[in-house]
Formats: C-alpha cells, sequence, structure tokens
C-alpha cells in the first residue's frame, strides 16, 4: 500500500499583521498531500492570499509551523522557493517586454539552463496558444492571454507545489478553460496544485478536496460533493458556502 | 551572476522601451549643457544697452558717455527710430521692457557741479581757512530708471559704472578747477619783491594733458590661483560640463524609484521576493543598469562638450590629466545617486509621490549645492547647506580635478562622502525592506 505524504503541512498557523486587532489565520491545521489539485475558497479577506503568502515564504507565521516539501518555512525559506511557484492574483508581468522577455526572464531567475529554457518557453508558448503573440509586447495582450503568460511564469520550472491565487479572475469563457485543462494536465503530470477562487464550479470542476476559510479559520475541509451531501438543504457548492460563510457582503 | 545578469538586461531593455524615460535622461542634462553654456558664455561678451538722455548739455553729460562708451561694456542709445529722447519717453520705454536701464544726466548739472567745486576749493585755498568745507549749493542729481526684472547683479553692475565714472568726472573737475585757481592763491601770498622769480601764470596752468583720458596706471592682473596647482582657465563650459553632468545623473533617482514602486504595485516585486534569488540581486541588477545609463549620460554630455560647442566658438571641454580620478568621482557620483533612487523606490508609497519628490529634492539639492548658482554668491545662512548636499561633494571634487589641478588626495574626502550616502541610502532601504516583510 502505498503511503501518500503531506507536500503541505499547516500546525496550528497564526498570523496577526502588525497592528490588526484580529488574526488573520487562527490556529490553522491543514494537510495537502502530494499530486492533490486542492480548492481553497473563501470569502474577501478569509485569509486565502495570507494563506499563499505564507505558503510562498512571503510572510513569517507569528506562531504554529508550515512545512513545504517538508522543509519549513521559516528556516528553508530558500529551499522551498526553489520547489514552489506561485501565480498571484494580478499578473506579474513587466508590460513593455514581450511575453517571451518575461518568460525567459522569470525562467532565468528559478535557474533553469539557457537551452532548456528556451525549449520549455517555446513548448509552453505553444501549449496555451500564445507562439503567435510571444514576441509582442506584453502591452498589447488581452487579459486572458496576461492570465497565460502569468500562470506559464510560475510553472516553467516544473515547480512540486503550485500556489495559484485567483488566476482566472477577469478573462473570457475560453482563456479560462484553456487555464483549467492545462491545470488538469499539470496535476496529471505529479504538480500538487493549491487553487483559491471566487468561483465554484471550478472548484467543483476541478478538486477533489477542498477546505472552506473564513475569518482566518478553517470551517470545513474534504470532499466538495460530501461535504454538499452532509449538509441539509444545499444542493451545490455555492449554497454551501453560503450556509457556511453567510450572505453578508465582506468588503 | 546569471541572474544578476538577466535583472541588468531586464533594467536596460524597460528602459530602452520607455521613450519618455530616455529622453529625461539623455537629452534633458545634454540640452541643458549646451543651453547654459551658450548663454553664460555669450553673457560675457553681451553689452548692455542703456537709454542715454543728457539733459546737461554741458561738460559733464559730455564726459559721461564719453567716459560710459570706453568702459567697454556699455552701449548708449540717445534716440529711438530718429527721435530725441525725452525724460518721459526714457521712462516709458523702460518701464515697457524694451529698455532695461535708462540713465538721465540732470539739466545744469555742469553748472551747479562747478560752482560747488569751484566753491570748495576756494574755501579750501583762501588764507584765512574759514574750514567751511559745506556748500549750499544742490547738485541735481542723476537719475537711473530700472526696468524691475533687472536682477540684482546686473543693477549692481550698472550703478557700479555710473557710480565709477561720476567720482572721475567730479575728481577731474575739482583738479582743473584747482590748478585754475591755485596761481592766483599763490601769487598772493607772495610779497610783491618776489613776483619776478615767479612762473607765469599760464605756466602754472599748462597741465591739461593730465586730465586727457588714458587708461589707469594701475593694471589689475588676473589669475587663477590654487593649492593644488593650476592647468586650466575657468571657462562656462569646464563649469558647465560637471555640474549639468551630476545633475542629469541625479535625474536617474525618478525612473528608478519608479520602477520599484512600479513593480511592488504590479505584484511583480511580490512574485520576485517567492522566487530562488535575492533582494540584493534585484537591486544591484537595478543599480548596475542605471550605472551604465548614466556612463551613457556622461558620454553623451562628454561628447556635447567636446564636440558640438567647440562648433559655436567655446573652447572644448577637457578632462585634464586625472582620468582615472574623474572617473572614480563619476562612479561615486552615480552610486550615490543610484542609492538615492533605491532609497526613495522603497520608502515612498505610490509612483506619484516618487515623480514629484524625486525631481523636486534633486532640484534643492542642485539650488543649494551650487549647480545653478555659485555657492559663494548666496547668501551666508544658505552656504553651510551645501556642505549636505551630495551634488555639492561631486561638484567640488570635479572643480577640484578639471579647474584645480588636484588629484586623488584632493577629492577623496568627497567621493568618500558620496559612498557613505550611498551606503546610507541602501541601508535606510534594506531596513524598510526588512520592515515590509
Amino acid at each position: 500500500m502505498d503511503v501518500v505524504e503531506a507536500i503541505f503541512s499547516a500546525k496550528n498557523l497564526s498570523l496577526t499583521y502588525k497592528g490588526a486587532l484580529t488574526p488573520s489565520l487562527d490556529q490553522v491545521n491543514l494537510d495537502i498531500m502530494k499530486g492533490e489539485l486542492f480548492g481553497l475558497i473563501g470569502p474577501n479577506g478569509a485569509g486565502k492570499t495570507t494563506l499563499i503568502s505564507l505558503s510562498a515564504t512571503l510572510l513569517k507565521p507569528s506562531s504554529g509551523s508550515l512545512e513545504i516539501c517538508g522543509e519549513d518555512i521559516c528556516t528553508q525559506a530558500g529551499r522551498i522557493r526553489k520547489l514552489t511557484g506561485l501565480v498571484p492574483q494580478e499578473p506579474a508581468l513587466y508590460l513593455s517586454l514581450t511575453g517571451r522577455e518575461n518568460l525567459r526572464y522569470y525562467g532565468t531567475l528559478y535557474g533553469i539552463e539557457k537551452n532548456r529554457l528556451n525549449k520549455e518557453i517555446d513548448r509552453h508558448l505553444k501549449l496555451f496558444g500564445l507562439s503567435a503573440k510571444a514576441n509582442q509586447r506584453v502591452e498589447t495582450y488581452s487579459g486572458g492571454m496576461k492570465r497565460r503568460i502569468n500562470l506559464l511564469a510560475g510553472i516553467l520550472h516544473r515547480p512540486r507545489l503550485l500556489f495559484l491565487d485567483e488566476p482566472t479572475v477577469g478573462i473570457d469563457a475560453q482563456s479560462r478553460n484553456m487555464i483549467m485543462e492545462n491545470l488538469q494536465i499539470l496535476n496529471k503530470k505529479g504538480v500538487t496544485i493549491i487553487y483559491t477562487t471566487h468561483y465554484m464550479e471550478e472548484i467543483e470542476k476541478l478538486c477533489k478536496r477542498i477546505a472552506v476559510i473564513d475569518k482566518g479559520r478553517i470551517i470545513a475541509q474534504g470532499n466538495p460533493g460530501r461535504l454538499v451531501a452532509q449538509s441539509s438543504g444545499c444542493k451545490n457548492l455555492s449554497d454551501l458556502f453560503f450556509a457556511l460563510t453567510g450572505k453578508r457582503l465582506r468588503d | 551572476m546569471e541572474k544578476l545578469f538577466v535583472s541588468v538586461k531586464k533594467e536596460l531593455l524597460l528602459l530602452r522601451r520607455d521613450k519618455t524615460g530616455l529622453l529625461l535622461l539623455f537629452f534633458m542634462p545634454a540640452f541643458l549643457v549646451l543651453i547654459i553654456t551658450l548663454i553664460q558664455d555669450d553673457l560675457l561678451n553681451t553689452d548692455i544697452r542703456i537709454l542715454f538722455l543728457d539733459m546737461d548739455k554741458g561738460r559733464i553729460g559730455e564726459k559721461m558717455e564719453d567716459l560710459l562708451e570706453r568702459s567697454g561694456n556699455v552701449i548708449l542709445v540717445k534716440e529711438i527710430e530718429g527721435t530725441t529722447l525725452t525724460i518721459d519717453e526714457t521712462k516709458r520705454e523702460v518701464a515697457d521692457g524694451t529698455f532695461q536701464f535708462g540713465l538721465v544726466i540732470p539739466e545744469e548739472l555742469t553748472v551747479a557741479l562747478e560752482k560747488k567745486c569751484r566753491a570748495e576749493i576756494k574755501a579750501e585755498l583762501s588764507p584765512e581757512k574759514t574750514g567751511k568745507k559745506t556748500i549750499d549749493q544742490v547738485i541735481p542729481k542723476i537719475q537711473i530708471f530700472f526696468d524691475p526684472t533687472v536682477q540684482g547683479g546686473y543693477k549692481t553692475a550698472i550703478q557700479n559704472i555710473v557710480a565709477g565714472v561720476s567720482q572721475r568726472i567730479e575728481l577731474e573737475l575739482k583738479m582743473q578747477l584747482f590748478f585754475q585757481m591755485l596761481p592766483d592763491r599763490l601769487l598772493s601770498s607772495f610779497p610783491q619783491e618776489m613776483a619776478s622769480y615767479l612762473p607765469e601764470k599760464e605756466e602754472i596752468l599748462s597741465y591739461d594733458r593730465l586730465f586727457e583720458y588714458h587708461e589707469s596706471f594701475i593694471e589689475i592682473d588676473e589669475t587663477s590661483v590654487t593649492n593644488m596647482g593650476f592647468i586650466k582657465t575657468p571657462s562656462a563650459v569646464q563649469q558647465n560640463i560637471p555640474a549639468w553632468t551630476i545633475f542629469g545623473i541625479f535625474f536617474i533617482v525618478v525612473p528608478l524609484s519608479a520602477s520599484l514602486i512600479k513593480e511592488r504595485e504590479s505584484g511583480t516585486m511580490m512574485k520576485l521576493k517567492s522566487m530562488p534569488v535575492s533582494h540584493v540581486t534585484i537591486l544591484l541588477g537595478k543599480i548596475l543598469a542605471y550605472i551604465c545609463v548614466s556612463f551613457g549620460q556622461y558620454t553623451v554630455i562628454l561628447g556635447v562638450g567636446k564636440f558640438i560647442l567647440p562648433l559655436f566658438g567655446i573652447t572644448p571641454f577637457s578632462i585634464g590629466p586625472q582620468i582615472m580620478t574623474f572617473h572614480l568621482i563619476l562612479l561615486s557620483t552615480i552610486c550615490s545617486a543610484a542609492g538615492y533612487g533605491i532609497m526613495l523606490g522603497t520608502v515612498l508609497k505610490t509612483h506619484e509621490q516618487a515623480t514629484v519628490f524625486g525631481p523636486v529634492s534633486i532640484v534643492i539639492a542642485a539650488a543649494i549645492g551650487g549647480i545653478m548658482v555659485p555657492v559663494y554668491a548666496m547668501p551666508g545662512y544658505v552656504q553651510p547647506f551645501s556642505l549636505l548636499s551630495p551634488l555639492f561633494w561631486a561638484q567640488n571634487a570635479f572643480h577640484d580635478i578639471i579647474l584645480r589641478g588636484g588629484d586623488l588626495s584632493s577629492v577623496y574626502p568627497e567621493v568618500l562622502c558620496l559612498f557613505v550616502f550611498t551606503a546610507i541610502n541602501l541601508i535606510v532601504a534594506r531596513i524598510y525592506i526588512l520592515k515590509g516583510s
């Protein structure tokens, strides 16, 4: 019997921003297994981006621990950065550089050897339907194209764990579909993915396991279908989401 | 090393594609050097035009006209479109700004001055020596009209020229009258029996040549001196090239700080922080890229000084023999500008803050640092602040090398200050970065 190891393991993880009265993450306990495509959902300000930022070693916890690929984020940030990829909410791209130049820059910073990098760039550009515009400046791209290049910049180095922070916000159905298809392919190739989004149908389609986070706490986790079935009066994930987090605005 | 190289390359690519930024960095300082040097060089050779109205019509008016024209810096305009001036027209022309200066020699000035001088000399020569030196004779005043836009330096220059000429005329008149009146006094004071031994009155009076116009016997010799050994005559080009090169270099602060803020705002900085690359590499990449840019700026400005300005008859710029030291000063200046840019980009919150605070702080530092007006010409209470400006340190070091004939030993304090300034800025930036995480 195969023992599936946790690639992401949070134990009593808490973070309170300086000057804040309440914690943004409060005693989070969460294990994500190697090879999972894990969904993280929650209303605005629930703590999703904070959890992603901690995982990407951008922040340090106030208390508790977080191990990624078996390494502690506080002491082994450098090693973790080589093994993970971050696709931030807003496309983190240089608009006056071309798509190819952006990828070459990020790829080199990930330490990919030049020849391999060029091959990987060509392959991924083709896979994501961006070859034709690869040598044009990103500022001329549509929203969907920017999102796709943004995603490519996070996966070129073949990370073991990929963090995706709402990667499909504000793009057309075609681009969204392409991104989701490619994420499934990537996941099948063994990349563990932690995916945050506000689109419940994306979670239902992609993820076998999810966590619902609100006010910095994990309030539910498990298989989306089973979570819906266990909650009376809920027909789908959206119903469950509102049942758990309420309908009050969270801006 | 490859990460650093790709960071430098990325910065240079971004700059190359920012046409406005390039214009600001390369064209502006080169254009400033060209224009300001041409203007300053021309200023030294430009005569000042003065409306001249002689209502005296006597010897003082004539003498004043003659001496002002001989002074070499003044062109007297006595009529406009063939019409002789009046006092109202003179005032109006100056008030309109058509002329900046109007000089009116009042009526009866010669008569009044002669009367007063004669009375004074007579009192002085009288055997009784009354001692009464103040004679109740009113002298009409010479009037100078100024356009309010005329700056202090020019106003003072014209006042000095007119005052100098007036004093010379008065002295000449007094001397002439003295020699006219002296024989009578001499003849009257000797006993009658000695009269045959005295020279004729006409002989005593024959000193007119003394009062003819001639250049002053006392000549003024101008030499630039320095403790370091003189090499180059100060000129507009020798002074402007370093000054505006420093100014241009410090303007890298604007795109450099803006690029850091832009990276923060767009999320690229966050992405970079999540990658296996140190923050030092990212910042060093920026600094090295802007060092390349600033050396490019300097090359353009040097090209203007060496090849463009000579086309206008101006002596080409010369670095002098201390080439290595010159470039060390240049490097320390660039580093301090880059350090300041990094600090601003880290400390300031928005792009707008950087694009306003950056240039304004540089202009202030340039103003107090003697880039625009020499420090020695500033008010005393401002001068101590010059010592706080990195632009002053840089300019002083450049002047030591190219004007005063100094070497590394004479400029190391300034170079050290510039590197320390760089380090302080980078430390402040580092503190803010750590605070931010």
